[in-house]
């Protein structure tokens, strides 16, 4: 997984808008609750199916789908921005 | 073994002319029609119908996300329905979620939108598992609408999912009525649903079963027992109705909106669409005779009657050789053609409204009666008085599935 701080400022914050307004269309949320410490199941309130389909929405982006390991690790909002920051090797392709 | 009567205390549903009880029984007696011309079906070669009964202006999105996530539209119109049958019914939150409540609930054959997404993603990619999500399987299962009103409303004892076609959903009550009445269960939610979809259309119009003439004029299209009806009109909806032990059901002091008296169904083996006279009469001694009734008791007739040539002529004469010529009879498919996997619940809660009315509605578009169709007392145009209040239900299904249900007013 790429580092955070390795990454420009401008292009992770264009991932995490990205990211953001993919889920809350997915999973029909409200803007307040995107916090990046937000827990997924605690405070988003989603759940198993949603975490597969979550991953599916990556994998159409991404053209590859996360890991068992990457997976392992989600906990927060911000877990996830982190995950599609690493899978962003062409960071271009989530802002389409 | 001493058999239980059986209850109707909850009435909810969602039909192209109406989604409450009231409106949609006054629309039937007014004689309104939800059958309209389909423009957008142009795009489908080969498609000879263009009219349709399809429900208007639903919002699926008032039912919560993580349950609408594993619901084709036909589970949304179910679990609307539901809600309102069991608000109607005032059942404490207890009882709803008691192993003695039940789901019987039936649909023509699961989901089709959600498998038209299915295999369209198919034919984009070439794979047969790209695009496929975590809640594909329960938006196309075949017990999707039993499945999920169980779910959205806690209901934990037997399910059922009765998806025989066009007779589902009065199979589903009748299984129901069996459960209570023998004790198995105590409450039981029972109905059907249906999503209109062109794939299915497009399954009844190739064998010529369709309406092809009235596209400028579509509340003409479904003509049950006309001499120029050209097919039946496909439609959509749901219904559901509470069932109870009649005795729980009065300690608690509910509203009986009816009572079922007897169930039959059976298999006619002779052909897979063609239905047989024989059969069918078979199935109406069938209830009667679980009934403990005899034909003089009927006060009316709800045909299942969907405007085609050979099922129309067959049930005429199943219900003459039956009950003779003086039982009246009619058909709601002129209201809001072939409801498939929701037809039969929906009719019966147009009997339930016959019934708070003491009224026959006329059936609409019969204007000049088939020769081939059997004498009977058809109600072409105004209103009858329903006598005794006891009514005879009829339910045919592709695959030769017959069922019928008597039911009347609850004392």
């Amino acid at each position: 997984m790429i580092e955070r701080e390795v990454m420009p400022e401008v292009i992770r914050s264009e991932v995490v808008s990205k990211v953001n307004s993919v889920m809350m269309e997915m999973f029909e949320l409200p803007e307040e609750k995107f916090k990046p410490e937000a827990h997924l199941f605690n405070d988003l309130g989603l759940d198993s199916l949603d975490a597969i389909d979550l991953m599916m929405r990556f994998q159409e982006q991404f053209g590859v789908r996360p890991s068992n390991n990457d997976l392992t690790n989600i906990r927060t909002l911000n877990d996830v921005h982190d995950m599609a920051m690493g899978l962003a090797v062409e960071p271009a392709k989530v802002l389409n | 073994m001493t058999k239980r009567r059986v209850a109707i205390t909850g009435i909810g549903l969602v039909t192209p002319i109406g989604s409450t009880f009231d409106s949609f029984v006054e629309n039937l007696f007014t004689g309104a029609s939800g059958i309209r011309h389909m423009p957008e079906w142009a795009e489908h070669v080969g498609l000879n119908t263009s009219v349709a009964a399809p429900v208007m202006d639903f919002d699926g999105k008032t039912i919560p996300r993580q349950q609408r996530r594993s619901m084709s539209r036909v589970s949304q119109f179910a679990t609307i329905a539901t809600g309102h049958a069991i608000s109607a019914s005032d059942l404490p939150e207890t009882l709803i979620k008691n192993i003695r409540t039940g789901v019987a609930y039936g649909t023509l054959m699961g989901g089709m939108s959600a498998m038209e997404q299915y295999f369209k993603g198919v034919a984009k990619t070439g794979s047969l598992v790209t695009g496929v999500q975590s809640t594909t399987f329960l938006q196309m299962m075949s017990h999707t609408a039993a499945a999920n009103i169980a779910m959205a409303f806690g209901i934990p004892g037997r399910l059922i999912a009765s998806c025989v076609a066009c007779s589902a959903s009065t199979q589903s009550i009748g299984f129901g009525y069996e459960l209570i009445r023998d004790g198995k269960m105590d409450r039981m939610i029972c109905g059907g649903a249906e999503e209109l979809h062109v794939g299915i259309v497009g399954c009844f119009d190739v064998l010529g079963a369709t309406s092809r003439g009235h596209a400028h004029n579509p509340p003409a299209s479904s003509r049950p027992f006309s001499k120029d009806r050209d097919g039946l009109v496909c439609g959509e909806g749901a219904g559901t109705l509470v069932l109870e032990d009649y005795e729980q059901a009065k300690a608690r002091g509910a509203q009986i909106f009816g009572e079922i008296f007897g169930f039959y169904t059976c298999t006619d083996t002779g052909h897979m669409t063609n239905p047989s006279q024989s059969s069918m009469e078979t199935v109406i001694r069938g209830a009667l005779d679980d009934a403990g009734l005899t034909p003089s008791d009927i006060a009316y007739v709800n045909a299942h009657a969907t405007a085609t040539d050979v099922g129309d002529i067959a049930e005429s004469n199943a219900i003459h050789s039956v009950f003779g010529g003086e039982t009246p009879v009619s058909s709601f498919k002129g209201n809001f053609g072939h409801l498939m996997g929701a037809c039969g619940v929906v009719e019966v809660i147009g009997c339930l409204g016959m019934l708070a009315r003491n009224s026959i509605a006329p059936s609409a578009n019969l204007t000049e009666l088939d020769p081939r169709c059997a004498p009977l007392n058809y109600v072409p145009s105004t209103p009858q008085t329903l006598g005794s209040g006891v009514i005879l239900k009829n339910s045919f299904a592709f695959g030769g599935i017959n069922a019928s249900l008597i039911i009347g007013r609850g004392t």
